[in-house]
């Protein structure tokens, strides 16, 4: 799985929330968005996902490019912001509706998604009964279930418990060992060094800086978007 | 397979609302049924029993043509200003349309926030996902009508109106200030007039309210369709789709000239129209993300 970016631009309301970035990005590597709030780290994504075209620039996904009625990658696993799901359904019958829309796994693998991510698959609550910290795991195992070979992660440590916010890393690392494409966002640079192999830090759009973690687990700034 | 296995989904999802909103179309049925019998049936012939009643009304030849050309007859088009002062406007037809257009409103704007993303990027093909909320959409505004007919149907019967084609002149002066051109229609007119015209009509609208879901936020599209229904009830032409759906204007009524035939041929055009402009515009549009909508409708 591969990802490039190409000076992808976006402008709303004249403001150029997205500004010339490029960027190449490889399967089997976890790659972390930081900034403030508003510095385009949610656009980005959506950018990735296909749900935002560009005003600029292109964006490629395994060499093809995102735009018509393929403007979704093939293969993709997506928390964006709050996840929402059925409220009158539980968490298991949630996730198998959705399941069952492409059909690639089984009731089965739903349920270990589920204990994967801390949540009973027995648990006959709703989902309007959940905690937020629930909801968000809920929405972890949303992403992850199908085993996507492209999964993007929208503050994926909000409303997790420390217990959370661990099996969240090691999901994580999980995925990444698996081959996907993990993109990750997040204010807080310190869980977002744990999780990473490659940082890009956003100022207004654009990437301000660039660091790449090395051998001895500390991080290095490059001069610019290196492969990897 | 995935347009199958979304409108599964869809199913699922919309069973509880699917519930409530059949519930209101059976409800709001049997209040105007019961109006149509106190007003019209009863009004006319005084009886002590509905026995007694069902008795001269089977005399006088009433039949379900009379009850249903009272549900979808909408109004007699002004001739000219005039007569506002003295027409009967169709509040109780009007009601229908805007209670469907309401059903279908928020469609697919739910659908492309929150949890939706998780539906259209599996989905991954816009007019696949498309598809499924246009066949949603009309399964909707079948599902409606099929209730408030079935529903009309049996209570004509049981009050003793028959399968008959005969318009009764004095119940027809009593809703419409004018006698009926024709004394009977066919089977086949019936069926086209009364049900299939209505469908067809109102599904074509609620598509095309849909598509501007994608430009405007829903209640403005909703309003959109309410003063485009509105204005049809006034403006007696073929731009205005809502006088097919008046059963009255048809030509098979013999009272005007709308012709069943054109009038299912411009709402079949009208939402090849919605469908495919509704595919163009989701290919281009951004899928920001839309406030989370905790409520079930969240209109604004």
């Amino acid at each position: 799985m591969t990802v490039e970016l190409e000076n992808v631009s976006k402008i709303l309301s004249n403001t150029a929330v997205l500004d010339h970035i490029s960027m190449n990005m490889q399967g089997g590597h976890v790659y972390g968005l930081h900034g403030i709030n508003g510095c385009g780290k949610t656009m980005l994504m959506r950018v990735v996902a296909g749900l935002i075209h560009p005003t600029e620039g292109q964006v490629l996904v395994n060499g093809k490019f995102l735009s018509g009625q393929n403007s979704f990658p093939e293969s993709l696993g997506l928390l964006l912001e709050n996840p929402a799901f059925l409220n009158q359904f539980t968490g298991f019958e949630n996730l198998w509706l959705l399941a069952q829309i492409q059909s690639r796994i089984s009731e089965e693998e739903v349920r270990d998604v589920l204990r994967r991510v801390g949540l009973d698959p027995e648990d006959k609550r709703a989902y309007r009964k959940y905690s937020l910290g629930m909801k968000q795991r809920l929405g972890i195992a949303c992403a992850i279930m199908e085993k996507p070979d492209l999964l993007l992660l929208d503050e994926p440590f909000i409303s997790l418990d420390d217990d959370g916010v661990k099996q969240t890393f090691q999901i994580i690392q999980e995925e990444k060992k698996r081959g996907a494409l993990v993109i990750l966002s997040s204010h807080d640079y310190d869980l977002l060094t744990h999780a990473s192999d490659t940082i890009f830090h956003l100022t207004a759009g654009k990437v301000t800086k660039h660091y790449i973690k090395t051998e001895d687990g500390t991080f290095r700034e490059v001069g610019r978007c290196e492969v990897g | 397979m995935r347009s199958f296995n979304l409108l599964r989904y869809d199913l699922k999802k919309n069973e509880r609302t699917a519930r409530i909103e059949g519930l209101s179309v059976l409800l709001l049925s049997i209040f105007y049924y019961i109006f149509f019998y106190m007003d019209t049936l009863h009004c006319f012939w005084r009886t002590p029993t509905i026995k007694e009643n069902m008795k001269i009304l089977a005399q006088q030849n009433v039949s379900m043509t009379d009850s249903f050309l009272y549900l979808t007859g909408g109004m007699l088009p002004m001739q000219d200003l005039s007569e506002a002062a003295d027409v009967q406007y169709p509040v109780k037809w009007l009601v229908i349309q805007l209670l469907i257009l309401f059903f279908t409103a928020e469609f697919a704007r739910e659908d492309i926030s929150g949890g939706g993303l998780q539906i259209l990027t599996r989905v991954h093909k816009q007019g696949q996902w498309w598809l499924s909320k246009c066949i949603w959409n009309l399964i909707t505004v079948c599902q409606a009508y099929v209730i408030l007919f079935l529903t009309w149907m049996i209570c004509s019967l049981l009050t003793g109106l028959g399968f008959r084609g005969t318009i009764n002149d004095l119940c027809f002066q009593g809703v419409f200030n004018t006698s009926p051109a024709v004394g009977e229609i066919s089977a086949g007119q019936a069926v086209l007039i009364f049900i299939i015209l209505p469908i067809f009509t109102t599904g074509a609208i609620s598509l095309v309210q849909m598509t501007l879901t994608l430009f405007v936020r829903p209640v403005m599209a909703y309003l959109i369709s309410a003063i485009y229904s509105i204005l049809g009830i006034f403006a007696a032409s073929p731009a205005f789709l809502i006088n097919y759906a008046m059963s009255t204007r048809s030509r098979a009524c013999g009272l005007y000239r709308f012709s069943p035939g054109t009038g299912l041929c411009l709402c079949v055009i009208l939402m090849a129209c919605a469908f495919v402009i509704g595919n163009m515009r989701l290919m281009t549009m951004d899928i920001i993300n839309l406030p989370h909508m905790e409520k079930e409708r969240s209109w604004l």
